[in-house]
């Protein structure tokens, strides 16, 4: 009984014994290693070193990426704005007559009585009663708004809101641009409608005062854009209050 | 070392395989393998006596029993047998341990640079230095597109800024939106026909008017006006107006006040022959309501894209 038990210890102690041998052999090569090479050492400080900077290029790397990640959603998203914005501006734009625009419509010529006001300005007479005043073309243009016209121009120039058609002496100033006749104002819109209105107003008095005009339908009008420029500096923006203020 | 005792003691009874295996890994670890084995070892011949003491009590039990030697031989016999077994399993799990921890630390000292060879570490600096290179590369490109981006954004940024102040003097010029500043009100009494109030607009406009508007309605480039020469009523974008007629402007209240009143004007007619009573009110503010409804298109199409009209203009 006895003897085995040794041999078991005795064996036990042996395996314990070489694997503490080994563990210590171990431990010796590794301080002798540390100990010795200069070299190794400053070989390993330079690799820990650059395992830094890699490590940090790669966070700024990411954090690069995150942002311009960022920014490409913001910068989508604000080219859907600017889109949005520039449709909505060319949309203001055609309302405020800057664009040449073209349809179906009317083309609405007057011209003075030029023999009669040649006469009379040899007679010594007034020529007025033989040429077209600018209420005639104001109150043509608003016919042609009452019939529904989408835009309008006189020879070439176009009505636009703060079109104002005033005369200097004999001559027709419209957006104080100086127009001689024959007054060629083009509409479009329904030319039915247009004809209609325009006889039953100014015009139809010119042409029963035998003026020579006319009215030409079209289905295919050119109208120019509003070649001026649009100024305000005395217009602003009305705040809320003043808003409120108006009710 | 005391604490070590301690434990070892109170866990006598069951021998604590946690204890041997902590107590060696750590002394192990810390390099003082010699000290930590004593220990085993004096813990083993401890629990080694432990059965011997069982074996002697047997002994005696087989003196005092010796009539039934078959049973009393098997008796003998199956303690030795526990008690080798609970040896042996106790060695074998210190064996274990032990040889567990070796590896681990020639594992940990495999993955130790230090000790790797000098031909190693110089190609694995190479290879960081590689590496550093493309990360470099990569971060410049990165930067040099963030900038491209902050570029774009700013010039995106202005573009938008000139978009809002183009759209927000359209919203002026269409009447889409309210206005205010200094202006004048002429206030018409009873009496006015479409054709002066035409006329009157028309003058405002005459002398830099920047908006106008009658009644609280605002005047756009589509608005109508229509008189009923009949019944005396003007409508202005079908609504119908009542004296006394309100028409305010803004823009320079001198200059508009100037330009309405100029002899043989409108109003100066107004109040010459047809003695209608007339009120010129310069102002500091006035407020000029939004147009309620935009004009929409149903004849009138866009000519830039289509040349077609232009030929035909000149044909």
């Amino acid at each position: 009984m006895s003897r085995k038990w040794v041999l078991v210890i005795f064996s036990i102690c042996i395996i314990t014994g070489f694997f503490l041998t080994a563990a210590v052999r171990t431990h010796l090569a590794a301080e002798e290693a540390k100990n010795t090479d200069d070299m190794n050492v400053q070989l390993v400080s330079q690799i820990t070193e650059l395992e830094n900077q890699n490590t940090a290029i790669e966070s700024e790397i990411k954090g690069i990426r995150s942002v311009l990640t960022e920014s490409q959603k913001s910068d989508s998203q604000q080219a859907t704005a600017l889109q949005d914005l520039q449709q909505r501006l060319a949309n203001s734009m055609i309302e405020a007559g800057l664009e040449d625009l073209q349809g179906p419509g009317i083309t609405v010529s007057l011209d003075d009585r030029t023999t009669e006001a040649q006469a009379a300005y040899k007679l010594g007479r007034s020529t007025s009663p033989y040429l077209i005043h600018y209420s005639r073309l104001l109150n043509i243009v608003n016919d042609m708004r009452i019939a529904g016209a989408e835009a309008i121009a006189i020879n070439d120039v176009r009505v636009i809101t703060s079109t104002d058609i005033k005369c200097a002496g004999d001559v027709i100033l419209v957006n104080t641009t100086r127009l001689s006749p024959p007054y060629i104002i083009k509409a479009i819109g329904n030319a039915e409608i247009m004809e209609k209105q325009l006889m039953t107003g100014d015009y139809y008095i010119l042409q029963s005062s035998n003026f020579p005009v006319s009215i030409t339908a079209s289905n295919n009008i050119l109208i120019k854009g509003y070649r001026g420029s649009f100024s305000f500096n005395y217009a602003q923006p009305a705040s809320d209050e003043e808003i409120a203020s108006l009710e | 070392m005391t604490t070590d005792l301690k434990n070892s003691q109170s866990n006598n009874q069951d021998p604590g395989t946690e204890l041997f295996g902590n107590s060696a890994a750590t002394d192990y670890q810390t390099g003082s393998e010699l000290t930590p084995d004593n220990n085993v070892s004096e813990d083993n011949e401890q629990q080694i006596i432990d059965p011997e003491i069982d074996d002697v009590s047997t002994e005696k039990e087989v003196m005092t029993a010796l009539t039934e030697p078959n049973e009393h031989s098997l008796q003998i016999r199956k303690p030795i047998k526990k008690s080798f077994i609970q040896a042996l399993t106790i060695a074998l799990i210190c064996l274990g341990l032990m040889i567990a921890t070796q590896y681990k630390t020639q594992q940990i000292l495999l993955n130790d640079l230090s000790q790797q060879s000098d031909e190693t570490l110089i190609s694995l600096i190479k290879q960081l230095y590689d590496k550093q290179y493309n990360l470099t590369v990569e971060l410049l490109d990165l930067e040099k597109q963030m900038d491209n981006y902050r570029e774009n954004s700013e010039q995106d940024d202005s573009l938008e800024d000139t978009l809002q102040n183009e759209l927000s003097k359209m919203k002026i010029v269409n009447g889409t939106i309210a206005v205010s500043g200094p202006g004048l009100n002429i206030t018409v009494g009873s009496g006015l026909s479409g054709q002066d109030l035409i006329e009157i607009i028309n003058d405002l406009w005459n002398s830099g008017a920047e908006a106008v508007a009658v009644n609280n309605i605002r005047f756009t480039n589509y608005s109508v006006i229509t008189y009923d020469p009949l019944k005396r009523l003007i409508s202005m974008d079908g609504t119908t107006l009542s004296a006394p007629f309100t028409i305010l402007a803004v823009g320079d209240s001198d200059t508009l006040s100037r330009g309405v009143q100029i002899p043989g004007g409108i109003i100066d007619e107004l109040i010459v022959y047809y003695n209608l009573q007339v009120k010129i009110t310069p102002i500091e503010k006035v407020v000029l309501p939004a147009a309620t409804a935009n004009q929409e298109f149903s004849y009138a199409q866009n000519a830039e894209e289509n040349t077609a009209a232009d030929k035909e203009e000149t044909d």
